[in-house]
């Protein structure tokens, strides 16, 4: 039986016999509602190793591949510890196991983020609404919870009913945190298996999350008809005040949208945002704008659009407020884990601040209670307007033409510029009143600041660059549906067939951040791939936005074009980051909906299961944070593979298959027992790729599961065949180890791939029922 | 090996510890290396290849002639892989840069043609960033079997050998250069 822990406090109480003071009543555990319909699983809420197990079965065929960011390591005074080629630190430690270490760490960030971004959601809704939410999610999910019930063991009935789980989240991200001190782990493969586990655990805390704030605010449950809501720079209008949204954590939004509606001033301001806050306050508002990705904050906020700025959480400039002072606009903070050496005003007279705020008294304040912190947004903004002027911090033409006569060709900007843009040849170019260079390089711009930060002359390269833009922002005005949330139970059933047996070819998850190494238009167009080819596309976070801002060659965005439904080529914006559990949680479906897989306390053998049918691929083109990090090593440990663009080879460690090292790929077939060498499907569990256009043949080829049926494996293998053709001009030479049986040769294809079969003496064999796990074959040799 | 740096690196962040290779000003010293390589391997990226580096050629023409003569076996990682084919050539793999790295980083890799390892492992057109972290696989965990050369202009700390940085101007003659030694 599930347990938690729950404490009663009371001021006074006054019964007709007692009156207490100060009384607190603390108990240790109390029981979740049983849950009956399925036995408990061999890993109920897993501790720290154990699902080590699975984790060393996908490390030995997916082992790590290190590529060090820094030789060195200084994470005790015993440092800096030079750890380059064999070194050992002064604490024995090698250069490997420092990268996994740093993983690790990483994991934990990214998982201890989204924990408690849930953690404070959840205690957030506890306190408005009650622990008795109901987690009602339509009438067309009762599996409401995929990933906490396989993980933690659990059917949660009401919202309180989750603090269970996360509180076994946050025990494993101390016990893994705490195996990254000086001195523990010895083996690389150990602090691997530890960020894998953590990273599950980062599925929970993400599903929690999404989960609360669906049946708490009323999110769609999984609506593919979700409405088209507003995205882009062009989208605010003008002569409205403008609160700007920047973050992740949609409380305070919904509180500003209430308020707004309570006063009857709702549709009397433009309330648009950055990232995730910005995608789930339209889940709640169909109403409210999402202006773009992490990489807009500089470009929305230079532009001078906003009169006041509201932060949260994650990914938020942390020169925010500097940013805002150059444009007289106001910063309001809520959240305790960003408050920016603000004192803290929780308890301050409310009009005083406003007063203050708008007579420029204070560039900012921190408000610990969202209610109070959306009054004073709200009120600041209504008294800004009118007095400040558009203000913004972008030079005009004729400004640029002088600044940049200041350039003395350093390329100093340019080395720092994390893209290599060509910044120096634009600046030059620029002398002349020539700013196409400038304006050329927006696109995969990503408005870091680097560039300005490099300048020995003060030149500000990414203003200028903003400003040769400005004409074009009128222009950016796309659609994107409203974040749907999880995939239903009823679209599982439709499609679990199609989808294990390889009818669908395959999930393309385009699960997101901002590092672009080409700007969005690549990422859009691999989606439009996928989807004519009608696969699966799901999206979350900022590769969601990346979707909509593109236009097909009839004029539409990719949201309008393509239906919102979880089907062969159904593109669904699943929500923001915490939503990339409903992706995990989507796979775990087919294993329960489809196989009729006990779920609960069951991890190891549902990851089997997802890693040996489920042909999902993620795909995070920009993936940058260390939350990129824990939802993709999360993946991992589901069985779902993963590929980066090129900056996430900085990320330091990949999974990488060698298909040369034939022991590795083999399976059991659970039917017989019978040990069997299989293709390498999927070849890699995560990696970089370069181009866009590798990664689209790649997705393809990963998609390849070793359960495939004859007629699923010849779909997949034509779409990755006809794509490696396409962009590589020709056969790729290894399809020879995919073809189990003849059938499984695509038609289009056959003459080819028998030629090629005869050259290696290839045999026909059986296809197995594959799985990793000894302990679930039926009938042993 | 420890060296002071005498220029920064392209990206002066990417100055990953005490070992670095060395820049070269003269284009002839990476000419030679590579004339002389018993197993050399030419990994040819994704990354502006199609700079135009005179005489009407592009940097993509310029390695393809120089695969052609000299037989060097080539790994195309990118789309850059269909005019190798187009032009005859078949690359001994078409393959992520990571999974060749990976390769090349373990000591029991038979090459891809089960000769054993490749001496030099040449690295063009590929983004600066990428390759820098590739070459650090390399320096670390390859590097008693295969050392790794950047054909392109920039200082790669990483690499064992590189150009110092040169000019667009300078690398065109400098590319030209290097592959015409080899060819000799
Ligand atoms: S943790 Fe180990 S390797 Fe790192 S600085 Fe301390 S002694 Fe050196
Ligand atoms: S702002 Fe743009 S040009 Fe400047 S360094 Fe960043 S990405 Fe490069
Ligand atoms: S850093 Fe400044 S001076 Fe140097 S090239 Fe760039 S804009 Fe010109």
């Amino acid at each position: 039986m599930a347990k938690e822990s729950a404490t009663f406090k009371f001021d006074s109480l006054s019964t007709p016999n007692i009156k207490v003071k100060g009384l607190q009543i603390n108990i240790r555990e109390l029981p979740v509602e049983e849950w009956t319909e399925e036995p408990q699983g061999p890993h109920p809420m897993p501790e720290l190793v154990d699902l080590r197990n699975w984790f060393h079965i996908l490390l030995r065929r997916y082992p790590p591949f290190y590529a060090p960011v820094c030789d060195y390591c200084c994470l005790c005074t015993f440092g800096k510890c030079d750890l380059s080629r064999e070194k050992h630190g002064a604490c024995g430690l090698t250069l490997p196991t420092q990268q996994a270490r740093f993983v690790t760490i990483a994991c934990c960030i990214g998982a201890s983020c989204h924990c408690g971004h849930s953690r404070h959601l959840l205690h957030h809704l506890i306190e408005k609404f009650g622990r008795n939410v109901p987690i009602d999610m339509g009438t067309e999910i009762e599996l409401e919870a995929p990933v906490v019930r396989t993980v933690i063991g659990i059917k949660p009935r009401i919202i309180k009913d989750l603090e269970v789980a996360l509180n076994q989240t946050e025990t494993e991200i101390m016990h893994t945190l705490a195996s990254t001190h000086t001195g523990q782990e010895s083996a690389a493969i150990d602090y691997e298996a530890k960020a894998l586990l953590v990273s599950v655990y980062d599925h929970v805390g993400m599903e929690v999350a999404d989960l609360v704030q669906i049946v708490a605010y009323n999110f769609p449950k999984g609506d593919e008809d979700a409405p088209l809501v507003d995205l882009g720079l062009g989208v605010i209008d003008k002569d409205k005040p403008f609160l700007l949204l920047i973050g992740h954590n949609v409380a305070g939004a919904i509180e500003i949208v209430d308020y707004l509606k309570e006063t009857g001033k709702y549709g009397t301001i433009e309330l648009g945002g950055i990232c995730c806050t910005a995608l789930d306050s339209t889940r709640y508002d169909f109403g409210a704008k999402i202006i773009g990705p992490i990489t807009y904050q500089l470009r929305i906020v230079r532009s001078g659009l906003p009169d006041v700025i509201m932060v949260d959480e994650q990914c938020i400039r942390t020169d925010i407020i500097e940013e805002a002072k150059a444009i007289n606009a106001r910063v309001i903070a809520w959240n305790e884990k960003a408050c920016h050496g603000l004192p803290d005003s929780t308890h301050e007279d409310e009009d005083k601040l406003v007063e203050e705020l708008v007579a420029g008294k204070r560039d900012a304040v921190l408000i610990f209670d969202t209610e109070k912190a959306s009054r004073v947004a709200v009120k600041t903004v209504e008294k800004m307007f009118p007095i400040r002027k558009k203000q913004r911090n972008l030079p005009t033409d004729k400004e640029m033409i002088e600044i940049a006569k200041k350039c003395s060709g350093c390329f100093n900007c340019q080395r720092a510029c994390p893209n290599n843009l060509y910044t120096t040849e634009a600046v030059i170019a620029a002398q002349s009143g020539d700013f196409t260079k400038l304006e050329g390089l927006y696109e995969s711009c990503l408005a870091c600041g680097r560039c300005e930060d490099a300048c020995p002359n003060g030149i500000p390269v990414t203003g200028m660059i903003i400003q040769s833009w400005q004409k074009n922002v009128r222009n950016e005005k796309w659609k994107i549906r409203a974040g749907r949330g999880p995939v239903k139970d009823t679209e599982i059933r439709a499609v679990g067939a199609p989808l294990v047996l390889g009818e669908i070819p395959g999930i393309i998850a385009l699960i997101g951040c901002g590092n672009l190494p080409n700007g969005n238009m690549e990422v859009a167009r691999l989606a439009e791939e996928f989807l004519k080819r009608r696969y699966i596309v799901v999206a979350t976070g900022c590769h969601a936005m990346d979707l909509g801002r593109y236009r097909t060659e009839d004029g539409l965005t990719l949201y309008e074009k393509y239906p919102g439904v979880f089907d062969a080529g159904g593109l669904c914006n699943i929500g923001s980051c915490v939503s990339n559990a409903h992706i995990s949680g989507a796979c775990i479906k087919v294993a329960s909906i489809f196989a009729r897989r006990n779920l609960r306390g069951n991890f190891e053998e549902i990851a089997d299961y997802i890693l040996n049918r489920i042909g999902a691929v993620g795909i995070s083109w920009g993936a940058m944070s260390q939350k990129a990090a824990s939802i993709a090593t999360g993946f991992n440990a589901f069985g779902v593979p993963a590929i980066v663009g090129p900056h996430g080879s900085k990320y330091r460690r990949q999974y990488l298959g060698k298909t040369y090292n034939e022991d590795a790929w083999f399976i059991h077939d659970a039917r017989t027992g019978e040990k069997f060498k299989i293709g390498p499907a999927p070849e890699n569990l995560i990696m970089s790729c370069e181009t866009i256009d590798e990664a689209t043949v790649m997705a393809a080829k990963l998609c390849i599961r070793p359960a495939d049926n004859f007629k699923g494996r010849a779909v997949k293998l034509t779409h990755w065949i006809d794509l490696h053709k396409k962009i590589y001009g020709t056969m790729p030479d290894d399809v020879w180890k995919f073809i189990r049986v003849e059938a499984d040769i695509p038609l289009t294809f056959k003459s080819e791939i028998m030629k090629m079969l005869k050259e290696k003496g290839w045999k026909e064999k059986s296809i197995p029922d594959p799985t990793n796990l000894p302990r679930l074959i039926k009938k042993k040799k | 090996m420890i060296k002071i740096f005498k220029i920064k690196p392209w990206r002066p962040t990417h100055i990953n510890g005490p070992i670095a290779g060395t820049p070269v000003y003269k284009p002839e010293i990476i000419g030679k290396i590579i004339k002389k390589a018993k197993r050399p391997l030419l990994i040819v990226g994704g990354y502006e290849y199609d700079v135009d580096i005179g005489n009407g050629k592009t940097y993509l023409d310029l390695l393809v002639e120089l695969v052609k003569k000299k037989k060097i076996p080539v790994v195309a990682t990118t789309e850059v892989a269909k005019t190798f084919v187009e032009k005859d050539i078949k690359p001994v793999a078409i393959m992520s840069v990571s999974n060749v790295i990976h390769r090349v980083c373990d000591e029991n890799w038979k090459g891809f043609d089960g000769k054993g390892h490749y001496d030099w492992v040449i690295i063009a057109a590929m983004v600066y960033y990428l390759q820098s972290q590739m070459f650090s696989a390399m320096k670390h965990f390859s590097y008693k079997w295969s050392k790794g050369i950047s054909l392109d202009r920039y200082f790669q700390p990483n690499a064992s050998f590189c150009l110092a940085n040169f000019k667009v101007e300078e690398w065109k003659k400098a590319i030209n250069d290097i592959v015409k030694l080899i060819m000799e």
